[in-house]
């Protein structure tokens, strides 16, 4: 930075290009020092400002200049609660760019950033992919410290660290890494953070963008062992346990890493609800699970190479309807999956005014006047249908449902129940071979845990679980575990 | 170390996989290839072994994938067989395809991450067995009732010894504890069980009769129980002398020596017993899971030695 202030304004003017956005206000003090404050119009609160810097600097009596006049304003003038020495111009620009206000004083080769942000973000809503009947209905927002604060909030403990860094090249986008640094081991957190500094991305928009970095291979696998959620409740809960989570400004939710399989089936109702009733639920979802998966991919191999399973009266309406229809079972489960697909993907597209429309014409036009048209049989219409409302009770997993489901279609219509069981040995294999920062994707199931087998199938009462604290790095199988 | 985090799944996996070999293949030569099959379970955990001490030899690798290639193939063109059949082939759809699939990404991906798939899929397998016995019982007459599907009978039946061999095998030497032991005497007091079960059901003690050609499942898992006990039994003597002699390394290269040379006698027992009964399509699986056996034995040995010399 310069002693002038002339010419650090002039090159910060030409860092900028002169933006529009990039406010500068020129202070001539009681002394007859100059001085200036920068700021990103819409990014401070301009009555902040007006209070805490511009109001004080102007109302004070100053007999010292240069360095000494810097230090005396920096202790004894301004009244904002966060006030910062910076001494590049980077800084300073991303400092500004998030909303502080920069000060900068003649014959002063340093500046100030005050933590004056007041820029526009979307409130505190109940987050619409995570709903639940009994839990808070806080969700992350936009705004990252707005959600460092949710967390706080819920975890009043001095061992919450939060540690912020930015990535990105180009947008230098703010991330917030949270960990108990009682719980976290430190190699496992310095692991993120350097896998976080090896990103190359030049623009950080979503929290997605950072998933493949995150993971132990880097390959574009079906599962992740990346966790995503949108509660700070959930957040917490995790953290306990021994994870990280990643806050990306501008995305409302959180990662959380290390991420298992079993955790797709939990929700928080499981934890606010009577533990046989979180019980059935959980069942219910591992039920639901496999039959969006399997179940057309079955009906196909039944249909296709081992009708002697069926019962007589139910092949006889098998038998009918693929008579009486054009298409071969394969070709007629595959046509109507894609057709559902652009149905759900339309649906989501769609503003919610004409989402009765979209259901109007799904249950109509597809569902009746093609089986009477005699275009798709109504046991495959069924056994698709049943696949899709059983996809919707994990939402986590739909991605990977929707692409195993077409994957055991395939497989079921060409090999049948050989195939179906072959693809479900490969797909197990992979699951059971992915690990994130060392901790088996699969555990505690296998490598079998008994004791954190509590939450996994079933939910044990409070009072049991809390006798036994999980942590996701001493898992069996996980690097961290010792005999 | 990374030998701690191998569960004992992974030698469930290797006894299983293997000794499952013998419901595809147990058409005539029941005995004989359960027996050979055992063996191979031995090579297959030599190169576990191997594989996780870091001193894999590469030939026995490529053997190995070779040898699961070729049982695959094998495996495909039985399954043909039975494609159209009614009843009863269940295991064929089941068992055949995760088996290879394991197998093959044995050789791939290592064996840790098909343990861990072998441990889930064992669990499904047990809620199976247990279904499966609950739904069949007599409980007038305390004896599985003849609607039991044959092939899930086999599978009981080896399910146990498998346990038991892994568990032991990992857990046994050099530990007194006297709840393993237990634990497997249970396994074989149920395997016995089974046995007379099924004798019961055909009118014939499973112990006076030399293994023949085998028609039907019950048959045929009969005589995969008798071979198996005898493995699960050899074991327990195999145990006993290693600790004896050898002390409590069960990695101790002398005591799978030892253990090479047990199971080696007991299939040339079994090969006096039926020596060229055996169909030609089954003689070269037999033969070449024979040459598969002994080549991987051998390149262990010239891998050791010449890690000795260097």
């Amino acid at each position: 930075m310069y002693n002038s202030l002339k010419e650090n304004i002039s090159y910060l003017k030409q860092l900028t290009s002169s933006s529009a956005d990039f406010t500068i206000r020129e202070l001539t003090l009681s002394n007859n020092v100059k001085c200036a404050v920068f700021t990103t119009e819409g990014m401070s609160d301009k009555q902040e400002l007006a209070i805490s810097v511009i109001n004080p600097l102007l109302s004070q009596h100053y007999g010292q200049e240069g360095d000494e006049l810097f230090d005396y304003i920096f202790n004894n003038v301004l009244t904002c609660g966060e006030i910062a020495e910076i001494k590049d111009f980077d800084e300073a620009l991303k400092l500004c760019m998030s909303g502080f206000a920069i000060f900068a004083l003649d014959g002063c080769d340093k500046m100030l950033s005050i933590g004056v942000q007041g820029f526009a973000y979307r409130g505190i809503t109940e987050p619409e992919s995570e709903l639940v009947q009994r839990g808070s209905r806080e969700g992350f927002t936009e705004a990252v410290r707005v959600n460092m604060s949710l967390i706080r909030r819920r975890m009043k403990n001095p061992a919450l660290v939060f540690e912020t860094m930015r990535v990105g090249s180009e947008s230098n986008t703010e991330v917030s890494l949270c960990y108990l640094n009682n719980k976290a081991t430190p190699s496992s957190v310095s692991e993120v953070k350097n896998r976080l500094k090896a990103c190359d991305l030049k623009v950080l928009l979503g929290s997605g963008y950072l998933v493949p970095y995150l993971e132990d291979s880097g390959k574009n696998e079906i599962f992740t062992g990346i966790g995503i959620t949108e509660r700070p409740d959930t957040l917490c809960g995790k953290l306990i346990e021994g994870r990280i989570g990643i806050i990306v400004d501008g995305t409302p939710s959180a990662l959380v890493l290390p991420h298992l399989f079993v955790e797709n089936f939990q929700s928080v109702d499981d934890y606010s609800n009577r533990p046989y009733f979180a019980a059935i639920i959980r069942i219910l979802k591992y039920i639901s699970y496999f039959v969006s998966i399997l179940f057309p991919a079955l009906y196909i191999a039944f249909v296709t190479f081992h009708p002697e399973y069926f019962p007589s009266v139910l092949l006889k309406n098998i038998q009918k309807s693929i008579d009486h229809t054009p298409l071969p079972p394969l070709l007629e489960v595959l046509m109507i999956d894609f057709v559902y697909e652009i149905m759900r993907e339309a649906g989501l597209r769609l503003p919610k005014v004409l989402g009765h429309a979209v259901s109007i014409v799904g249950a109509l036009v597809i569902g009746d006047c093609a089986v009477s048209a005699g275009i798709i049989g109504a046991p495959t219409l069924m056994a698709v249908a049943v696949a899709a409302i059983c996809s919707y009770v994990i939402p986590d997993l739909y991605p990977q449902i929707t692409v195993l489901r077409l994957s055991f279609i395939v497989m079921g219509g060409i090999l049948g129940v050989w195939g179906i069981v072959m693809l479900s040995a490969v797909v197990l294999i992979f699951m059971c071979s992915k690990s994130t920062l060392g901790v088996v994707f699969v555990s505690p199931v296998s490598p079998f845990s008994k004791k954190n087998m509590r939450d996994v199938f079933v939910r044990l009462g409070w009072k049991k679980l809390s006798k036994y604290n999980m942590n996701v790095q001493n898992l069996k199988g996980g690097s961290a575990y010792e005999e | 170390m990374k030998n701690n985090r191998v569960t004992i799944s992974q030698y469930w996996l290797g006894m299983i996989v293997c000794s499952f070999y013998a419901v595809i293949f147990t058409d005539n030569t029941a005995s004989f290839l359960t027996l050979l099959l055992c063996a191979a379970a031995v090579a297959f955990n030599l190169f576990v072994e191997r594989y996780y001490s870091g001193e894999m030899s590469s030939m026995t690798r490529v053997v190995l994938i070779f040898y699961f290639i070729f049982v695959s193939v094998l495996s495909v063109v039985r399954f043909n067989e039975y494609m159209f059949k009614s009843l009863g082939y269940g295991p064929y759809l089941l068992i055949t395809p995760i088996m290879l699939v394991f197998a093959f990404f044995c050789a791939v991906k290592g064996l840790e991450p098909v343990a861990r798939a072998g441990g889930i899929v064992l669990f499904f397998l047990i809620a199976a067995l247990v279904y499966i016995f609950v739904c069949c019982f007599n409980y007038t007459s305390f004896t599985v009732t003849a609607e039991f599907s044959d092939n899930f009978f086999t599978l009981v039946v080896l399910l146990f010894p498998s346990a038991s061999y892994v568990w032991f095998y990992n857990n046994i030497i050099p530990d007194k504890n006297y709840t393993k032991w237990f634990y497997t005497g249970l396994t074989l007091g149920v395997e016995l069980w089974f046995m007379c079960v099924s004798a019961g059901e055909r009118g014939e003690f499973p112990f006076q009769r030399v293994p023949e050609v085998a028609k039907i499942g019950v048959f045929r898992g009969a005589d995969c129980m008798l071979l198996e006990l005898l493995t699960v039994g050899g074991l327990f003597i195999f145990a006993a002398v290693q600790t004896a002699l050898f002390g409590n390394s069960t990695r101790k290269y002398s005591s799978r020596i030892v253990y090479l040379l047990f199971v080696g006698f007991i299939s040339l027992l079994c090969l006096c017993f039926e020596p060229l009964r055996a169909t030609l399509y089954n003689n070269i699986f037999a033969v070449f899971v024979i040459l598969v056996f002994v080549l991987t034995v051998s390149f262990e040995m010239l891998q050791k030695s010449m890690n000795k010399n260097s």
